[in-house]
C-alpha cells in the first residue's frame, strides 16, 4: 500500500482576536482593559493525501482552508494536533520542507513588484540552490506550458491579474516540488485565464505526478480538476469523498443567466426555476439531473433573441447547506 | 528527479550565492525609481548645508577654532558620513516587516529555504549599498564645496570603516527587533519613533558627542545609538586609538546583546505569527 504523503490528525488552530469598541474612548479602554475573542479557525480536522493525488480543499470564506494550508507549510503553528508532510513536521522542519513543496497564495504576491518576473525566477533558483543548467531547462519548460515568454521582461506591476497569476505559479514550480499547495489560484480571474490555469494544473498532476492540494471557493475548479474533495466549514470537516460523489449528490444545479432582446414575461421553461427576473434579464436555476443546459438554450434560441448568456455554478454556501441537510 | 543540488561541498557555495542574490535583487529594486532614490541623497546635502551654517555661527560665537578636539570642517565631514549612512538604512526594515505582516506576504517570506534573519540582513545590505553610493557621492561633493578638504589617516579610514560596518549591523539588529514586535502588536510606529528620535539625540546625527558636556558624553557613548554611525565617523575625521578600543568594546557588547535578543524574540515570535487576510 502506498504511504501517505500528507498526514493530518485532530488538527486545531485557535486565534485570539482583540476586540475594539468604536470611537476614542473605545480605543483607550481597549488599551487598559483589552478584551479578546477566541476564534476556532480549525477544529479537529483529520485527513491524509496519497502521492500524485489532486485534492480539492473547499469551503466558503473564513472556513479555515488557508489556515490549514499555512499549518501544513509550516507558516502557522497548530494549537494542537499532528501534521506530517513528506515525513517532516512542518513547524519544526520548515526550511527543509520548503525545498520540496511549492505554494501559491492567490491573494498575495511573491514576485518582486517593481522587477520583471525573470529577476524573481533567478533569485528563486539561488534560494532553492538549483543547478543552473537544470534551472534553465525547467524554466523553458514552464514558460512554454504557461505561455509567458512575452512577460518575462515586463515589470510585474504592469502585468494583468491573469498574467501575474501565471507568472506566480511558475515561480512556485521552478524547484520541481513534490507537493504544490494552491490557495485560491483562480480568484478574480476571467473565464479564459481560469481555464488556462486549470489545464496546466491538470497537466502537472497527470504528466509530472505532482501532488496538488488545491483550495478554492469556486465549484468549477473542483468539478474540472479534483479526484477527491474535502469540504470544510467553520473549521470543521463536513465532507471527504470523491468529487464524483460530491457532484452527484450536492452540485445538482447550475444558474443560467439570459439577457434577452424582448421582454422576459413570455419565458416559460419547464425544466428550470426562474430565480431572478427583470425586464430583459432572467436567472434560471437548472436541475442538471432533470434538464440539460442544451435544452434550455435551444428553447431560448428558438423563442427569443438573445443578447448575452452566462452560466454559474451554485454558491459554495448552497453546497454546504445541501451537505448539512443530508447529514441531518 | 530532484533539481536541488545535494553535494555537501557545493551546497555551502550555493548558500552564499543565495544571500548574494537576495542582496542583488534588493539593490536593483531600490534603484527602480531614480527620483525617489536620489531624494534621500538630496536631503543629506540639504542637512549638511544647514549644519555648516549652524556650526560656523556656534564656533564663531564661542570664539573657538576647536571644540572637543573637532574643528568645524571635521564636524561637517563627520556629520556628512553619519547622515549618509543613517539615511541609507531607509526605508526602515521594521516598517517593511510590519508591512509584510499586515499584508500577509510574510506567508511567502517566512516559508523559503533560508534563514529569515539572514534574508533580511542581506536584503537590507542591498538597499543600503545602493543608497550609500549616492549619499556619499553627493555628500562628499557638498562637504568639499562647503568646508573644503580635511586630512585623514589610513588608520582612521580603515578602523573607522570597520566600526561603521559593525554599526550598520547593530542598526540592523535593533531595527529587526522592532520589526519582530509586529508579530505581537498591531502597530509598531511608536517603537520606531522612539528609536529614530533616540538616534537623533544620542546618535551624533545632529550634534557630535564630542561637543556634549563630559558627563552626558560618557553616558551617551555607552548607549547603542552612538555606536551605530557616530563612533565610526568620529574616528574617520579624527582618529584616536584609545577611543577606537573603547568604542569597539561597547559596540561588541551591544552586538552580542541584540544578537541574542533577536534570536530569542524570533524563536518566540515565529510561533505567534498570524497571517492576515486568510
Amino acid at each position: 500500500m502506498e504511504e501517505n504523503i500528507i498526514e493530518v490528525k485532530n488538527l486545531k488552530k485557535t486565534f485570539k482576536i482583540k476586540q475594539k469598541n468604536p470611537g476614542f474612548f473605545g480605543g483607550i479602554s481597549s488599551v487598559f482593559s483589552p478584551v479578546y475573542k477566541t476564534v476556532n479557525a480549525v477544529e479537529n480536522v483529520s485527513f491524509s493525501v496519497k502521492p500524485g493525488e489532486l485534492l480539492a480543499f473547499i469551503g466558503p470564506n473564513g472556513a479555515g482552508k488557508s489556515t490549514t494550508i499555512k499549518m501544513m507549510t509550516g507558516i502557522l503553528y497548530p494549537t494542537s494536533g499532528f501534521i506530517q508532510v513528506l515525513g517532516f513536521n512542518p513547524s519544526r522542519n520548515r526550511q527543509q520542507l520548503a525545498y520540496h513543496i511549492g505554494s501559491v497564495f492567490g491573494q498575495k504576491p511573491q514576485l518582486w513588484f517593481h522587477l520583471p518576473p525573470m529577476n524573481t525566477y533567478n533569485l528563486f533558483s539561488r534560494i532553492y540552490e538549483l543547478d543552473q543548467k537544470k534551472f534553465q531547462e525547467r524554466l523553458k519548460f514552464l514558460v512554454d506550458i504557461f505561455e509567458i515568454s512575452d512577460l518575462l521582461k515586463i515589470p510585474v506591476r504592469k502585468l494583468s491579474l491573469g498574467q501575474r497569476m501565471r507568472c506566480e505559479i511558475v515561480a512556485s514550480l521552478l524547484h520541481q516540488p513534490k507537493i504544490i499547495f494552491l490557495d485560491e489560484p483562480t480568484i478574480g480571474l476571467d473565464v479564459i485565464a481560469k481555464r488556462h490555469i486549470r489545464e496546466v494544473i491538470k497537466y502537472l498532476n497527470e504528466e509530472e505526478k505532482v501532488t496538488i492540494f488545491l483550495t478554492s471557493h469556486d465549484a468549477g475548479d473542483i468539478e474540472t480538476l479534483a479526484q477527491r474533495t474535502i469540504v470544510i466549514n467553520q473549521g470543521t470537516m463536513v465532507f471527504n469523498d470523491t468529487t464524483e460523489k460530491l457532484k452527484k449528490n450536492y452540485i445538482k444545479t447550475k444558474i443560467v443567466e439570459l439577457v434577452l432582446e424582448g421582454k422576459t414575461d413570455d419565458f416559460h421553461f419547464a425544466g428550470g426555476k426562474i430565480v431572478e427576473k427583470t425586464k430583459y434579464d432572467l436567472k434560471i436555476e437548472l436541475n442538471t439531473e432533470k434538464a440539460s443546459i442544451e435544452k434550455l438554450l435551444n428553447y431560448a434560441v428558438e423563442n427569443f433573441d438573445i443578447q448575452d448568456i452566462n452560466i454559474f455554478d451554485p454558491e459554495m454556501e448552497e453546497i454546504i447547506a445541501a451537505i448539512y441537510q443530508e447529514q441531518k | 528527479m530532484s533539481m536541488v543540488v545535494t553535494s555537501p561541498d557545493f551546497r555551502w557555495g550555493l548558500k552564499f550565492f543565495k544571500y548574494l542574490e537576495i542582496a542583488k535583487v534588493n539593490y536593483f529594486t531600490n534603484t527602480t525609481y531614480l527620483a525617489n532614490f536620489l531624494s534621500k541623497s538630496i536631503m543629506v546635502v540639504l542637512r549638511i548645508w544647514i549644519f555648516t551654517q549652524l556650526y560656523r555661527v556656534t564656533y564663531a560665537t564661542a570664539n573657538e577654532n576647536e571644540i572637543g578636539g573637532l574643528t568645524v570642517p571635521m564636524v561637517i565631514w563627520g556629520l556628512m558620513i553619519a547622515q549618509s549612512l543613517n539615511t541609507a538604512t531607509r526605508p526602515q526594515l521594521s516598517k517593511l516587516i510590519d508591512e509584510e505582516v499586515k499584508s500577509g506576504v510574510i506567508a511567502y517570506s517566512i516559508n523559503r529555504p533560508y534563514s529569515y534573519i539572514l534574508f533580511h540582513y542581506f536584503g537590507s545590505m542591498g538597499r543600503f549599498v545602493s543608497n550609500l553610493i549616492s549619499n556619499l557621492t553627493l555628500g562628499f561633493l557638498a562637504a568639499f564645496i562647503l568646508v573644503g578638504p580635511i586630512s585623514l589617516s589610513w588608520n582612521g579610514l580603515l578602523l573607522g570603516s570597520l566600526l561603521l560596518f559593525f554599526g550598520y549591523t547593530l542598526d540592523f539588529l535593533i531595527d529587526l527587533m522592532i520589526g519582530l514586535i509586529s508579530f505581537w502588536v498591531e502597530d509598531i510606529s511608536a517603537f520606531n519613533w522612539i528609536y529614530s528620535k533616540s538616534q537623533l539625540i544620542f546618535g551624533g546625527l545632529i550634534l557630535p558627542l564630542s561637543l556634549f558636556p563630559d558627563y552626558l558624553r560618557n553616558i551617551a557613548e555607552l548607549l547603542p545609538f552612538s555606536q551605530l554611525f557616530y563612533s565610526g565617523s568620529r574616528l574617520i575625521v579624527n582618529f584616536d586609538f584609545q577611543l577606537f578600543q573603547k568604542y569597539l568594546l561597547i559596540q561588541m557588547a551591544w552586538l552580542v546583546f541584540f544578537w541574542l535578543l533577536v534570536g530569542y524574540v524570533f524563536s518566540k515570535g515565529i510561533k505567534h505569527v498570524s497571517v492576515n487576510g486568510g
